[in-house]
């Protein structure tokens, strides 16, 4: 790493986030075009234009990030940018864009749209610097900047109460798990005396595991388990799919989890990779690796057995994520470079095909649907390419081949197997996991069949797509199938650039 | 042999789309004969490489297609049986390119399985078969549909997860470099591992080819599905799971093999006779067909845990025979009878004096049941006399079970013909009550092709035996074998 940076200037901070500055000046600038626009005409038709604006500005910060992105380590390391942080970050821009190009195809008006770009635009730089922190302070500043933005957008739509009360719901849970990870951090910092992860790794190896260290780690898993929705610190999802607007729910299931899960594998193995503790079926010791399982089997069984239950899509969907996240969990045992590139490959390509259920979620709620399953039935006769789209989508969530979604669980599985100190220490969990996608698998047929096997019934009327979902969906499908085709080059990159 | 690849994915049919299907089974048929004839061992070797390619690195995926005697018998099983199931298909009117969209892709991820070398790739083709049987049996299935679609899938789902384990822990403790199978058997699994491997991997496979007590999927699974799609699932689809069972975990952990296989194959036998004793008092006549087929799958997997030479010649000679007659009683019970007399209840079908209107279904009927019981000069007769003379050598009690399963097997199929066909012919005076509509050529052509294979393979079986016997020798089993003579 010749090329690599250590900061002494401001210039060189800039470099080193640009990104991150393109879009925050992007949702400044939206904020003001919102003003201009409305001072100057009252049609509210700005609210493409204003995406359009945000989608330029993201797309700015991904070409920059592709193209033209130093890497290095702001100066006291609280800040670094490798390979590896570009690629994830190239994969959250990715994820936005997506959601911000679900907003172009709502028809839906909600004021005060400048805000509500602005906002997204926030949450989305708050991913970007948790991505590549390195100081407790900032993993917590990115945290709440992600967070608070993502309340309001939760809550937009005021004058719906659901949506207010479901706000209030996440912005409480969140704060109080908020209150838990800045009292982890605060004992950690208590018993090694540091704040970056490689000093406290330093300071606390060769430590035995003590008490209040403890404390703090589980304090702090349950701030994380919190964002990455794990069991049981995921009361708040299937409220917020259900409710808040269809981006946002898209963007906190994608991008956020994938930003989520990069900055938790980090944190533990960056600053606790000697208390690790083990559970290889044979050889239990403490640590947090036992916690994480235990989170990782909890979420595949409360999610998957509460999906099962599900008669609202979204609600479905949340509760499946819960599942997923309890997969995600399995690669998180597993050091670097398998362990991280695999949960990130995992959580990318689960964002891409959740990204295109909500546009589908979309079209259904703007013919009319209930969101629920029975807004489904004769989808095959409504429309035939939303019901193959589904079809696809609902398959590469169930893991079935050639989608996406089999390989990258697959590459998940064998991420935990080989990764731990003893290979096939973690079979137990990885049996678990493949008995709770069975279950799973049940649930995903079950909106198959609701969309297929119904008998046509009169009255039904074709379904109305704008160009902007068609596109959309057709991507993420499009995505779905040619990276379970074709995952090599992109894994073997990413598992490369993680391991510089 | 590439040419096969084409087919693995079949594009969205039109409204001509039974042609397209026809015309694609019957050219990757054609390509499958063409193989199976110009088939030769190179070198001594009797694995012949097809394409390999190198599919995810990072992982040690390749994209490695090959076949062996075993596999060519398999494909041109499939070939036949495919087209057979499309003839039989000839009348889905409703949504009839989607019916053989899942069709085609079902029989694509069939040939994958048989002729993949890389368990990855053979793992990914496993599970391609397993989503589409979901769809044609819960769109167009009759009697309960979406139970037994949904049981069918969970099975085999929950199967080819145990499956999974087992390849994914072959691939970790080999060192974690490759799937290639010719890889994998050169790592020498300790005893330890093998132990507990062999069984999670083989029954995983095995719940597919109808493993007594994991059957009960499999006579719901044939009851709802339509005709076309039971005699596939019948006549390839289990075979899948046979074929996996030997390739994988028996070709692997052969020493698992030999700790297991008494066990297992006592399940086999139990199989054999449960499966014939159920078909005994089954008044539905495709329940009678559908635990048919779980007595004659018990025989493969008898053959298979013999462990010797002549049961894993008659284990596959069986999948391939039972392959072409569960096609056909399926073929007769759901297209010719049912789809024309609404009903499968025997004690209803007695009064419809059936022998006299279809003579020829009642030919056809009567050459499969004897044939799949087991009358010299046709197929079952070769494999079962292979299979039982195997399992005679390693374990004599179990071959007696088998004997009697043969006998029991012989006692259902009479009680189906006579009831069926013949039982009011007493009274000849009676006129016909009511006209059926005759037999379409289709079927007529779908069931002569399958009777005239059945009856070559039967009077010369050396036509399979000379290309399955040289894979025996081949370094991937040559271990089992070994395992197999010792005892």
């Amino acid at each position: 790493m010749e090329s690599l940076i250590h900061t002494t200037t401001y210039g060189d901070i800039l470099r080193l986030t640009g990104p991150e500055w393109i879009l925050v000046m992007t949702a400044l600038v939206v904020l003001a075009a919102s003003f201009i626009r409305s001072s100057s005409s009252t049609e509210p038709c700005s609210t493409r234009t204003l995406t359009w604006i945000s989608l330029a500005g993201t797309m700015l910060a991904g070409g920059v990030l592709l193209f033209n992105q130093p890497l290095g380590i702001v100066k006291g390391d609280v800040f670094f940018v490798s390979e590896g942080t570009r690629w994830v970050k190239l994969g959250i821009l990715l994820l936005s864009v997506l959601s911000l190009w679900l907003h172009l195809g709502t028809e839906k008006r909600l004021n005060h749209q400048g805000e509500f770009h602005a906002l997204l635009l926030f949450a989305v730089v708050g991913m970007l610097l948790l991505v590549g922190a390195d100081h407790l302070i900032l993993v917590f500043i990115a945290l709440e900047l992600t967070a608070l933005s993502l309340y309001v957008l939760t809550g937009f739509e005021k004058n719906k109460s659901i949506s207010s009360q479901t706000a209030y719901k996440y912005f409480l849970i969140g704060s109080v798990s908020a209150a838990l990870l800045l009292y982890g951090f605060s004992l950690i910092y208590g018993v090694s005396g540091h704040m970056h992860l490689t000093d406290i790794q330093l300071a606390i190896a060769s430590k035995p595991t003590d008490s209040l260290l403890a404390l703090g780690l589980v304090m702090a898993l349950a701030g994380f388990g919190f964002k990455i929705a794990a069991a049981p610190f995921h009361m708040w999802a299937p409220d917020v799919y259900q409710t808040a607007p269809t981006p946002v729910s898209s963007l906190i299931a994608s991008a956020s989890k994938v930003a989520g899960f990069f900055v938790l594998g980090r944190f533990l193995w960056g600053g606790f990779a000697g208390h690790a503790g083990s559970i290889h079926w044979t050889n239990w010791t403490t640590g947090w690796l036992p916690l994480l399982g235990l989170l990782a089997c909890l979420s595949m069984l409360i999610g998957n057995l509460s999906a099962l239950k599900q008669t609202n899509l979204r609600r479905l969907l949340a509760y499946s994520a819960v599942a997923h996240s309890g997969y995600a969990l399995l690669g998180i045992t597993s050091p670097e470079p398998l362990g991280p590139s695999s949960v990130s490959f995992y959580m990318l390509t689960y964002g891409i095909s959740i990204v295109g259920m909500f546009g589908l979620l979309q079209i259904l709620d703007q013919n009319g649907g209930a969101g629920d399953f029975k807004s489904l039935e004769g989808l095959r006769f409504k429309s035939g390419w939303m019901a193959a789209c589904l079809m696809i989508l609902i398959l590469s969530m169930a893991g079935i081949p050639p989608m996406v979604g089999f390989l990258a669980k697959f590459n998940l599985f064998i991420a935990a197997l080989k990764g731990s100190s003893q290979p096939m220490g973690l079979i137990l969990l990885v049996v678990l996991a493949l008995g709770a996608s069975a279950v799973s698998l049940y649930y995903y047929l079950k909106i198959l069949k609701t969309a297929f096997c119904t008998d046509q019934t009169e009255g039904d009327h074709s379904i109305q797509i704008n160009a902007y979902q068609f596109t959309l969906v057709s991507f993420t499908v499009i995505g779905v199938i040619v990276l379970g085709l074709f995952p090599g080059p992109i894994l073997s990159r990413l598992t490369h650039a993680i391991g510089i | 042999m590439s040419a096969l690849g084409c087919f693995l994915c079949p594009s969205k049919r039109p409204d001509l789309s039974r042609h397209l299907a026809l015309f694609g089974t019957v050219i990757s048929a054609f390509v499958a004969l063409f193989c199976a004839a110009t088939y030769t061992p190179i070198d001594g070797n009797p694995v012949v490489d097809v394409t390999k390619w190198n599919w995810i690195p990072s992982l040690g995926i390749s994209y490695y297609l090959a076949a062996d005697g075993i596999s060519i018998v398999m494909v041109v099983l499939t070939g036949i049986a495919s087209v057979a199931a499309v003839l039989f298909s000839w009348n889905i009117e409703d949504r009839a390119n989607e019916f053989f969209g899942f069709f085609l892709t079902l029989i694509g991820g069939v040939y994958g399985v048989f002729i993949s070398f890389d368990l990855f790739l053979l793992f990914v083709f496993y599970e391609i078969a397993i989503i589409p049987k979901y769809f044609l049996i819960a769109i167009w299935g009759s009697t309960k549909k979406s139970y037994g679609a949904m049981k069918l899938v969970l099975y085999s789902f929950v199967g080819s997860s145990m499956a999974l384990i087992g390849i994914m822990g072959a691939f970790i403790v080999s060192g974690g470099v490759s799937f290639d199978l010719n890889q994998l058997i050169l790592h020498p699994y300790t005893p330890e591992f093998q132990q507990w491997a062999f069984p999670v991997t083989f029954i995983g496979f095995v719940i597919l080819a109808g493993l007594w007590p994991f059957h009960t999927w499999a006579p719901t699974g044939h009851v709802a599905a339509p005709t076309g799609a039971s005699m596939l699932l019948a006549g390839v689809v289990m075979k899948l799971g046979a074929y996996g069972a030997l390739r994988v975990p028996m070709t692997l952990f052969p020493m698992g093999a030999a700790m297991w296989r008494e066990e297992l194959a006592l399940l086999a036998a139990i199989g054999i006779v449960a499966g014939a004793l159920v078909a005994l008092v089954q008044n539905d006549f495709k329940f009678i067909i559908g635990y048919s087929s779980v007595s004659h799958m018990g025989f493969v997997l008898l053959g298979l845990l013999a462990t010797t030479e002549t049961g894993l010649n008659g284990a596959v000679l069986q999948m391939f025979s039972h392959g072409i007659l569960a096609g056909l009683l399926f073929a007769v019970v759901g297209r010719m009878i049912y789809s024309r007399t609404h009903t499968r209840d025997i004690n209803k079908l007695e009064t419809m004096q059936l022998g006299k209107q279809f003579p020829f279904t009642a030919t056809v009927f009567l050459i499969a049941s004897l044939a799949s019981v087991g009358l010299p000069g046709f197929s079952g007769f070769v494999a079962e006399l292979h299979i039982i003379t195997g399992a005679w050598a390693s374990y004599s009690y179990l071959a007696l079970m088998a004997g009697t399963g043969v006998v029991i097997g012989v006692a259902y199929s009479m009680r189906a013909l006579i009831r069926v066909f013949w039982s009011s012919d007493f009274d000849s005076s009676t006129p016909l009550q009511t006209t059926l509509p005759g037999l379409t050529i289709q079927e007529k052509a779908g069931a002569t092709l399958l009777i005239i294979t059945s009856l070559v393979v039967g009077i010369y079986p050396r036509l399979l035996l000379d290309i399955i016997a040289p894979s025996l020798q081949s370094p991937l089993l040559k271990p089992l074998l070994d395992q197999g003579n010792t005892l």
